[in-house]
């Protein structure tokens, strides 16, 4: 899977990297956020993701940047995932897009690598007021993804 | 408990911006937007937990175990 390289702060917690495409050089900003809650002591994370806007030096996860290069901005996601857990501990990572297409995003980012990713961990997905293990051909309202 | 797991307190420490920021880092932890995310995501759990799977879903600050609304 093709991926772009990414920085991770020495903290884990943060990640950035570049997109490259028609629209030109994006930066992508990734934090890991605790959340209020924990499974079986382990806290819960948020995955914030979206560009960074220089100019307000904040990250934006509003922006749809439509960059041609969707595949491989979710495999570098998803490698900060790994990183994360690695050097951080096997944490629940919860994630939700800022919106309905962004979680549709995720969807079909899971699905392209659906395999890959069920090799290493348990995905679970909202459906229907119901978290249920992730499968194709459902509109998943958030996920749930846990390291085997 | 592996010896680079984040603590809970350690972590929300981290999150409060007491850690050391590199400046080819974007820190995120007084943005607001970071903050929003969060929030919703919060609110999220809060209405409809986690997987029952996981074992009980417990709340950091209070120590007490969410239940579903009925």
């Amino acid at each position: 899977m093709e991926k772009y390289e990414y920085r991770a702060h020495e903290n884990f917690i943060n990640y950035n990297f570049e997109s490259v495409g028609p629209r030109g050089i994006i930066r992508k900003a990734v934090e890991y956020q605790p959340m209020d809650w924990e499974v079986n002591g382990k806290i819960v994370m948020n995955l914030f993701f979206g560009d960074w806007n220089e100019r307000e030096q904040r990250i934006d996860d509003s922006t749809v940047t439509d960059n041609n290069d969707r595949d491989k901005v979710l495999a570098t996601v998803a490698s900060t995932i790994l990183e994360f857990i690695q050097e951080r501990g096997r944490y629940p990572i919860h994630a939700k897009g800022a919106s309905p297409v962004k979680t549709r995003l995720y969807q079909m980012g899971i699905n392209a690598n659906r395999a890959e990713i069920e090799s290493l961990f348990l995905i679970f997905g909202y459906y229907k007021e119901e978290w249920i293990p992730f499968e194709s051909g459902k509109n998943f309202d958030a996920f749930l993804v846990i390291k085997r | 408990m592996d010896s680079n797991e984040l603590k809970k307190d350690d972590i929300l420490k981290a999150f409060k911006g007491k850690c050391t920021i590199d400046n080819s880092i974007p820190d995120l932890r007084n943005d607001p937007t970071a903050l929003k995310a969060l929030a919703e995501a919060n609110e999220f759990i809060r209405k409809h937990g986690l997987p029952k799977e996981l074992g009980p879903l417990v709340n950091v600050k209070t120590g007490q175990e969410w239940h579903k609304p009925f």
